[in-house]
Parts: C-alpha cells; sequence; structure tokens
C-alpha cells in the first residue's frame, strides 16, 4: 500500500499559513484531514490536534461518547499549545471564540474482506474509485459546496473556558463500505474536492501527475480551475 | 463593473471613514445615551477593531485593508487625518493607538471584560467643511488607486448630521464615484445621523423617497448605487433593500448608524481570501 500526501497553502501566503492539516497513521490504517476555518484564529493549530487526535487512538466515532473524548483529547492539545497570558489584545480577544475546521477520518477494517469506516463533519470529502466509477462522501455533487460548511468547534479560549463546559455538538455523517485491492482512496479538503468531483479519474491523474508540484496547483488556481484556496489531499494506493 | 477582486496582501482594500466634527454634533443622537460626535467616533473606533479582528491570524495581523478616517469641522473650514495624514495598512494600526480602554462584552451569557483600543477622540466644535473633508479623501483615494490599479475598489463611509457649509459637496462626490479599479468605481456611503430618529429612510432607490429638504437630497446624490453582488447583505438587515437603492440612511438613529457602518464594511470582508 502507498500512501501520498500533500498540503499547498493558497497563493499570497506563505507554506506555514496553510490552515488545512492531515495526518495518518498505516500500522492503524487510520487518517483524517482538516480544513481550519480562515474566519477563526490558530485554526490550523485546532486542524492538526484533531487530525492527529483521530488517528493516535482507536475512536469509533460512531458513537457519541467517542466522537466527545476524541474531540475533549484535541481540545486539550490545543489549549495547552497556545501562550494564552503572552497574546497581544487583538489575538487574545478573537481567540476567546476558538477554533473551527472541518473534520474528515477514515479507517481501513480488515475482516473477512477489506472495508473502511469514514466519518464526516464538513466539506473535505473521501473518494473511493473502483475500476469504472467512484464514490464521494459526504457531498455528492459540486453543487453541494456552500459557504458555511459544517465545522468542528474547538470549545472557548481563555478566559471563557474556566466559565463555560465544553459541549460540542454531535454532527457526525458516517460512511460504511467494501474496498477492492484495485481501489484507490483520495481524501481531500474541499477546493480539491470539488475539482475531483467535477472530473473524476481524470482529475485524479492530474493530481498525481503533478503531486508535488506546487506550480501546478497555483496555475490551475489563478485560472480558475480551482478555487484560491489551501489545497491538500492523503492518496492511498492499495495496488 | 464586477465588485468581485479577490482582497489578499498583494492587492488589499481601502476603507476611509468621513466623520462631521460640526457644532451640532454635541447633540445626543437619537436611540443612543450620548451625543452623535460620541456614538459616530465609538461606533468607527469599534468597526477599526472589527477590521483588525478579521484581518489578526495566530502570527499577527494581515494587511487585507488600507483604512484612513478624516474628520472635517474640528476648526472653522478645515479636515485633517485623525489617525494617519494618509491611509495606513490594517497592521500599523496598533502604533497609533491613543489609549486601550476596557469594556465588557457578553459571550454566551458570560460577561468577559475585555481591552479595546481607542483611536481618536470624539470632537463636536465649528462648522460643516464636507467639500474639504471630501476633498481630502479624493486625494487619498486617488493616491491609493494609482498604487492599487486591481483592487477591490475604495469604500468611503461619511457620518454627518447635516448639509455641508462650504460649498456643494455633490461635485466632488461624483469626481470620487469616477475614481476606479479595473474592479469597479469607488463607493460612497452616506449615514446621515439625527436627534429626532423619525421618518428615517433606509437605502432609498429614489429620491422621491426622501424628505424634500436640500441636504437629504444632496446626500442621495452623493451615495453609490448599491452592487448588486452586495445587496444580498444589506438585505440581511433592511429587507426593503432592492436592485437601485442607494447607500445611504437618512435621519439616523444609533442603531441605524451601527448596522450602516456594519453592511458598508462586511460587504467586502467577504472579499477577503
Amino acid at each position: 500500500m502507498a500512501v501520498k500526501t500533500f498540503n499547498f497553502s493558497k497563493a499570497g501566503n506563505r507554506q506555514q499559513e496553510s490552515e488545512d492539516s492531515f495526518a495518518f497513521d498505516q500500522s492503524k490504517e487510520r487518517y483524517a484531514i482538516c480544513d481550519g476555518a480562515s474566519d477563526s484564529i490558530f485554526s490550523g493549530l485546532w486542524a492538526s490536534c484533531l487530525a492527529n487526535s483521530f488517528v493516535s487512538d482507536s475512536f469509533n466515532l460512531d458513537n457519541e461518547e467517542d466522537y466527545f473524548l476524541m474531540l475533549t483529547d484535541a481540545r486539550r492539545k490545543w489549549f495547552s499549545s497556545i501562550n494564552w497570558a503572552g497574546l497581544p489584545w487583538n489575538v487574545k480577544n478573537k481567540s476567546i471564540r476558538g477554533s473551527y475546521c472541518t473534520f474528515l477520518g477514515f479507517s481501513i477494517v480488515r475482516d473477512d474482506g477489506t472495508y473502511c469506516d469514514a466519518w464526516a463533519v464538513g466539506d473535505s470529502c473521501l473518494f473511493i474509485f473502483n475500476q469504472d466509477d467512484f464514490l464521494s462522501f459526504p457531498l455528492k455533487s459540486p453543487d453541494d459546496f456552500g459557504v458555511h460548511p459544517d465545522l468542528v468547534w474547538s470549545g472557548y479560549g481563555h478566559p471563557m473556558n474556566e466559565r463555560k463546559e465544553y459541549k460540542p455538538d454531535y454532527r457526525v455523517k458516517r460512511l460504511s463500505t467494501e474496498i477492492n485491492d484495485d481501489s484507490k482512496i483520495v481524501i481531500a479538503t474541499d477546493a480539491l474536492s470539488k475539482y475531483i468531483m467535477e472530473g473524476g479519474e481524470e482529475s485524479l491523474n492530474k493530481i498525481v501527475a503533478n503531486i508535488d508540484s506546487r506550480e501546478f496547483f497555483d496555475s490551475m488556481r489563478s485560472n480558475g480551475t480551482i478555487k484560491n484556496d489551501d489545497l491538500s489531499a492523503i492518496i492511498i494506493s492499495f495496488s | 463593473m464586477a465588485y468581485e477582486a479577490e482582497i489578499s496582501r498583494r492587492r488589499p482594500g481601502l476603507f476611509i471613514f468621513l466623520v462631521d466634527q460640526s457644532r451640532s454634533m454635541s447633540r445626543k443622537i437619537s436611540g443612543g445615551a450620548h451625543s452623535k460626535a460620541q456614538e459616530a467616533a465609538d461606533a468607527i473606533n469599534k468597526q477599526l477593531n472589527e477590521i483588525i479582528s478579521r484581518c489578526t491570524k495566530s502570527d499577527g495581523v494581515r494587511p487585507y485593508f488600507e483604512v484612513g478616517v478624516i474628520g472635517y469641522g474640528y476648526k472653522s473650514g478645515d479636515a485633517t487625518g485623525l489617525i494617519s495624514d494618509q491611509p495606513i495598512p490594517i497592521n500599523e494600526l496598533e502604533s497609533h493607538i491613543l489609549r486601550m480602554e476596557k469594556k465588557t462584552e457578553s459571550i454566551d451569557g458570560e460577561e468577559i471584560e475585555i481591552e479595546f483600543p481607542v483611536w481618536f477622540d470624539p470632537v463636536a466644535a465649528f462648522d460643516t467643511p464636507m467639500v474639504k473633508g471630501l476633498t481630502l479623501a479624493k486625494q487619498w483615494i486617488e493616491d491609493w488607486v494609482q498604487r492599487n490599479p486591481e483592487s477591490f475598489p475604495p469604500v468611503l463611509i461619511n457620518i454627518s448630521d447635516g448639509g455641508a457649509t462650504d460649498g456643494d459637496p455633490t461635485t466632488i462626490a461624483e469626481s470620487i464615484m469616477n475614481i476606479e479599479t479595473t474592479d469597479g468605481k469607488t463607493l460612497i456611503w452616506n449615514c446621515h445621523i439625527s436627534e429626532k430618529g423619525e421618518n428615517s429612510v433606509s437605502f432609498p432607490q429614489d429620491e422621491s423617497q426622501i424628505p424634500e429638504e436640500k441636504h437629504s437630497k444632496e446626500m442621495f446624490e452623493m451615495s453609490s448605487v448599491i452592487p448588486d453582488s452586495m445587496l444580498a447583505i444589506a438585505k440581511e438587515e433592511y429587507a426593503n433593500v432592492d436592485t437601485g437603492a442607494r447607500a445611504y440612511v437618512y435621519n439616523a438613529n444609533l442603531e441605524d448608524l451601527i448596522r450602516l457602518l456594519d453592511i458598508g464594511t462586511r460587504v467586502v470582508y467577504n472579499k477577503v481570501k
């Protein structure tokens, strides 16, 4: 099994300013991608903490309690990574309201066949390419990409954290399906997901052929083929 | 004219706030506890803080906008920059803060003490040299457009409680509205604030919707037609806004003032990528 990844910040931004994040653990066969919301602050950090929490344990997100445990773990990492006392006034004022990101977690289950479970909040998508077609989750059509996707919240920052208990909503969409030995799996954030949905395998082949080329993605963003956004993906091939 | 240009560090946007500092601004605004001058200064300071907040990331403030504030009437027949003598990038506003104030903000039912910056104080002193204020704004806008020819067009928001005392402001306003980037012409928003708070008119399409009064007609004429791409946001606050509406509120109370500033800036925030 081969895993390839990339994460290119939006045109005009430095690479470290990308608010997309992914994590994977091949031994556990768990993969996650998160897209930090640009309206909130520390959202790239929150995206990273959440993706890492998913892959570092075996949370079954069908279970609301597991989902809450995963978020609590991610929130702990997020909160402890910020030097709250040293924040300038403007960062401090904004960070009180916490951070937001999308989430897509993907796990391979081997039993008497090969299956996968996927859980999603928002518009980061999973694609499973088989011989003649592909399946997408949670969105099905390019028209489904809107301005305000569902997001996972980090909970409040300091000092609200001391006054309000962290109570996240459970709005997780779920997919469980069989996969084949020749399946190709892609999980990607929204702009790239829309491009894949529009072009199917042809889009996927172009992405794979240019996976190391920021110039390729920049040119697609500048000619309007893809919107100017952070672009990231994990591509898994079984063969 | 699209009004669709993406706002980025390479192609920033421009906000200019014009505020009347005439003597009559010392009277209390309808619906508020303070003078028109105080409420206008508070509303602009708050908007500057909001613009900074929108541009704040964990690594600092990104210069997606330049801003400038012009006051007119602080002394007879004169206008001046209140924060700086030309528009400055939003990330440089920090070094122009007059003082920090502590205010209480309600978040999720909890009262939280937050520090807010103040960049300028209210003044209510002399006459209403609006033409002078617009002339200074025109210089700033011309210079900015020369440096940023492909940016989202400048947005100028003028807050006043009466008519110009130094001539006809419509001529200079028209010439400002004709300054354009490749994405569209400069937009002028006008807020006529009032101590009476009666018969306010928001975003009129037609002159016949506002009272037969010289200054109200002038301010209607010198207000831009809201581009179609921005109508949806104005409609969120004022259901009656329709195609052809002018960016103008007549006889505004405090709530109208705050809403106009919010709409006028929010339509542009949405272009930040």
